[in-house]
């Protein structure tokens, strides 16, 4: 085989092995939000999503309180909540420590508005008061037509309701997480190596032995938690073609928990 | 007398025999260690989980002496379904799963059983509610209903988390080596949590 023909198959093979991997990961990837505001279906102006982005970085700035708004065209018969929760976990909103997230989802095909509140909201926004703020600030908005405004003012409310207060309710300790590995266990590494250098002192005494020294780590298997509750999942990858440049309108998610509280509603 | 190397060298402090087994107990002890903090790490997390269930099904059980309270100001005549929800919220909070009962399949199948009877009782006595349009608006039912529907949620998820937590940990019970051991330390394969099929979420009031 010539050169040039190893290179096209060479070629042909990666792009193969690309394409594979790209329909695989929009499959079972969940979304992982980097924009505040997230236009998925094409519904508000990219002037309405930076405004609205700027005014929640400003928010973030000042309460370290995250929001997030994501427009998504179609649920694909998943249920909003579950997409809701395993799209704010994914992302990470909210800081670590806090558990201060909020995702706001909008399903344009299936008209449902859900707001997504993490675990150290539940205690200044409760259900109640995020399904108030949802029927009279959004909900009108949306039914005649106004993304844009509807976002905005639901956005505000919210971010008037969890003013001053961003350490939540007695339920803020998330009780099962795969993504805090942070603590370093000093006391299992005592047990583990205290021997190994005890060991390597006798040996060292003793002066005659061969080193046969080897350790079994610990039998770890990884399994995947998983987030969903069914096997439906989103298709559509996380970036699209109307993302801003600012800097002002992009986040990072700080880790933070959900519980799945908040509310949802339809217009 | 058998040759023996070590009558024609100077007496080690250590012979290599004894060093290799004193370096093997010292792996099999290492080993064991691990395994069983890993073990009871992910018995912690099941545990801890299994708290987080039964409080979220605390809080809907809170919710419904103000909800039944609601709707008998508006539709006192039905009796019957209103009856039913106060039995059955009352036998669900006799069923409490301590931790030390998780391993057993037929204690968590009469939680999931009174859960599912209040589940199936709330979801009747809401579909009743339908005909009662003064009740429907009324805002104090409607606060209840977005307060369900939450707790339902969140019950949801702390299930799922649960169950998570019963697969890492059945996964670190089953695998090679740590199987070898568990039953020595008393950890045994715990149960999932189940729907009891058709009960599992009180159906949603339409506005």
């Amino acid at each position: 085989m010539t050169l040039h023909h190893r290179a096209l198959l060479i070629g042909l093979a990666l792009t193969c092995l690309t394409l594979c991997s790209i329909a695989q990961a929009q499959e079972t990837t969940p979304l992982r939000l980097t924009e505040r505001v997230n236009d998925l279906a094409g519904v508000l102006s990219s002037s309405d999503r930076e405004s609205i982005a700027s005014e929640l970085k400003s928010y973030e700035d000042s309460t370290s309180n995250q929001f997030v708004v994501l427009v998504v065209p179609s649920l694909n018969g998943e249920p909003i909540e579950q997409f809701a929760l395993r799209t704010a976990q994914e992302s990470g909103i909210g800081r670590d420590d806090k558990d201060n997230g909020l995702l706001l989802v909008v399903a344009i095909a299936e008209r449902k508005i859900r707001i997504e509140v993490g675990y150290g909201l539940e205690g200044v926004l409760p259900d109640v008061l995020t399904a108030q703020i949802r029927e009279r600030e959004i909900t009108p908005q949306f039914k005649a037509g106004n993304y844009a405004e509807g976002i905005r003012q639901g956005m505000r409310a919210l971010m008037a309701a969890a003013a001053g207060e961003y350490v939540g309710s007695a339920n803020t300790t998330p009780f099962y997480e795969k993504e805090d590995g942070d603590g370093i266990d000093w006391f299992f590494l005592a047990v583990v190596f205290g021997p190994f250098i005890f060991v390597g002192l006798i040996i060292f005494l003793a002066l005659h032995a061969p080193n046969r020294g080897g350790h079994r780590g610990s039998s770890s298997s990884s399994y995947d938690a998983g987030t969903t509750w069914s096997s439906d999942s989103s298709s559509w990858s996380s970036s699209d073609s109307s993302s801003s440049s600012s800097s002002d309108s992009s986040f990072s998610g700080g880790g933070g928990d959900f519980g799945g509280g908040g509310s949802t509603g339809d217009w | 007398m058998t040759p023996d190397n070590s009558s024609t060298q100077p007496r080690k402090r250590f012979s290599p025999v004894m060093i290799g087994l004193l370096i093997l107990a010292i792996i099999v002890l290492i080993g064991g260690c691990s395994m069983y903090n890993n073990l009871a790490s992910a018995n912690q997390d099941v545990e801890a989980a299994w708290g987080e269930v039964q409080n979220q099904y605390q809080r809907r059980s809170d919710l419904i002496p103000n909800l039944v309270n609601t709707v008998k100001g508006y539709a006192k005549q039905e009796e019957k379904v209103l009856t039913e929800v106060v039995a059955a919220r009352a036998s669900a909070t006799q069923v409490r799963i301590d931790a030390s009962q998780l391993d057993d399949p037929a204690a968590l199948r009469r939680f999931e059983q009174a859960q599912g009877e209040l589940s199936g009782a709330l979801g009747r006595l809401l579909a009743v509610s339908e005909s009662y349009p003064d009740l429907k608006s009324n805002q104090n039912f409607r606060d209840l209903q977005t307060q369900l529907d939450g707790t339902e949620n969140r019950i949801a998820v702390a299930r799922q988390r649960f169950n998570a937590a019963i697969r890492e940990f059945n996964g670190r019970v089953v695998t090679f080596p740590a199987n070898l051991l568990a039953g020595v330390f008393g950890f045994g394969k715990k149960p999932y949590f189940e729907a009891t099929p058709g009960s599992d979420r009180a159906p949603k009031v339409e506005f």
